[in-house]
């Protein structure tokens, strides 16, 4: 007699699937979702802890680093003058004018490059060029030109993520699959048809991360700009505290400027789920 | 069965090629292709893996153009390919009223819509994405689309090979049962020859680089598509293998 045996189609390595499941079952332990919104909360209570023991058994040094406990106490007292919240406005505001200019030129300008050899011809030596130039290099014509204040670090932030998106855009735009063209060709699509049911939505998958990746430079950029051109934000913040020797709010500023940066990067993400984008991060073959 | 007179389909063609040569660098794709389809036609080509026959429709649909010879076309000409052009951001009813969006009133491209999708048997599909269908469910929106296109020609280049074969067979039957609702001329490239027994009017049989008109059959005159047992499909099958340089061991 032939014995037929049920085996489960799953990959346990593939997918969102987790590698720790049941023994003999194909369900999971804990299920992912749970495990992303749990691990890391528990995790960082337990970095906390382990921190606030090396500083009370003196493994860290008092005057080299702060408790949890100091950092905690500098940031209720940054709360109290809203020295933080103005701080944290000032930063988001030159950030948002940044990353805003940047997409609004930054788009057309990949797109042209990406439509049209002779466009690449002749400007893509000089943004490759100009990509390759740290953007800290311009920070002395930008007090020069700008002073100190908002317009230097939206100037420096321009020019950190203006060139990247720009360059990103426009392989996105080379690489859109020939069948889509000739949908449009044999549909007889007009040039702003085709650009705004085309072009712009075969690369909006691909933008998205783009701009995660440019939101993440222009956050750094941000900081290091302040620093040496402001009067206010969070790095200009980090610039006082290093001054004052007051490492808990260093702590604290830097700890805000993760935090932001991993709420930023989450919105931006969450583009992603829009349902006009899931394709693109599907795998299948269409 | 017998072996065609490509004179007597000269008669009302809607689609002709005449001396067509083709070559990528010095590599020769196509040499002095002639043949004509006529309207409402269905003509399927078969030839060997790399023979050209992608090429050859994308000089018919008039993405390339042939390096010598003249391809002459009176109406409109749309493709389905086996990869599938539909954009994916679009669900399937948006992507069908691509083909309509000229068409100024939105109940009158609504209703449109709805009757093309309802043809293809995917009427409820119409908030459907792409990734979310089967692949045979996107072959019947591309044709929904095509259809709605109101092109005079379909080119259809191996439009069912990437689905399972029950499904090829059921692809068939519904493309047949469309047609005769939508009567198109049909260019139909496949790897299939029983496909192509059991759709076609016509097989073109094409050689191996460079591609040069082989043989031309017309599996018979009964209703498609012809049952796979029948002696129409099984007698063209076994011709067209052989044209193909297959050795026959039944």
């Amino acid at each position: 007699m032939v014995v037929m045996k049920q085996i489960d189609a799953g990959n346990p390595l593939g997918g969102n699937r987790p590698a720790a499941y049941r023994a003999g079952g194909s369900s999971p332990i804990i299920p992912l979702r749970i495990w992303s919104l749990v691990a890391p909360p528990i995790l960082t209570l337990l970095f906390v802890a382990l921190w606030q023991v090396l500083f009370n058994t003196n493994v860290l040094s008092h005057t080299m680093f702060p408790s949890p406990l100091q950092v905690v106490h500098g940031f209720k007292q940054e709360l109290a003058t809203h020295r933080l919240p103005e701080d944290i406005v000032a930063s988001l505001w030159r950030v948002a004018v940044g990353f805003a200019l940047s997409i609004v030129l930054g788009l057309p300008a990949g797109i042209a490059l990406g439509s049209s050899a002779y466009v690449r011809g002749a400007f893509l030596p000089g943004f490759n060029f100009l990509r390759n130039l740290s953007p800290l290099a311009w920070i002395g014509f930008a007090i020069v030109w700008f002073g100190v204040g908002d317009a230097p670090a939206i100037f420096l932030i321009f020019m950190s993520i203006f060139f990247p998106i720009a360059l990103s855009v426009s392989a996105d735009v080379a690489a859109i699959p020939v069948v889509y063209q000739r949908v449009a060709d044999e549909y007889g699509l007009s040039k702003f048809e085709r650009l705004y049911k085309v072009t712009l939505p075969a690369i909006m998958p691909r933008f998205v991360t783009t701009l995660r990746v440019a939101m993440g430079v222009a956050w750094l950029v941000v900081v290091a700009a302040e620093m040496v051109a402001g009067h206010n934000g969070l790095g200009f913040a980090i610039y006082d505290d290093r001054n004052a020797l007051r490492q808990d709010l260093l702590v604290v500023h830097m700890i805000v400027i993760g935090v932001i940066g991993v709420l930023l990067d989450r919105y931006l993400a969450s583009f992603a789920k829009n349902p006009t984008l899931q394709w693109g991060f599907q795998r299948q073959n269409l | 069965m017998t072996v065609s007179n490509t004179a007597e389909f000269l008669a009302d063609p809607v689609l002709s090629l005449l001396d067509v040569c083709q070559s990528y660098g010095s590599t020769k794709v196509i040499e002095n292709l002639t043949f004509s389809i006529r309207k409402h036609e269905f003509l399927a080509i078969v030839g060997p893996s790399g023979c050209g026959k992608s090429t050859l429709l994308r000089l018919m649909a008039g993405h390339e153009l042939p390096l010598s010879g003249r391809v002459y076309r009176t109406g409109k000409v749309l493709t389905i390919t086996q990869h599938g052009g539909l954009l994916p951001w679009l669900t399937a009813g948006e992507n069908v009223e691509l083909a309509l969006r000229k068409i100024p009133s939105r109940r009158e491209r609504d209703a449109a819509k709805a009757q093309m999708l309802e043809l293809v048997g995917m009427a409820g599909s119409a908030n459907t994405y792409p990734h979310e269908l089967s692949g045979g469910m996107r072959q019947r929106i591309e044709l929904a689309r095509a259809l709605a296109g109101s092109s005079e020609v379909l080119l259809m280049d191996e439009p069912f090979s990437a689905l399972d074969y029950l499904t090829r067979l059921q692809m068939r039957n519904e493309l047949v049962r469309i047609l005769s609702e939508q009567p198109r001329t049909i260019v139909f490239v496949t790897h299939d020859v029983e496909e192509a027994a059991q759709l076609a009017d016509r097989v073109i049989v094409l050689s191996a680089r460079p591609a040069t008109l082989k043989l031309e059959l017309i599996p018979g005159d009964d209703v498609r598509p012809r049952p796979l047992t029948g002696e129409n499909v099984t007698g063209s099958v076994k011709k067209l293998l052989r044209a193909l340089g297959m050795e026959d061991r039944s």
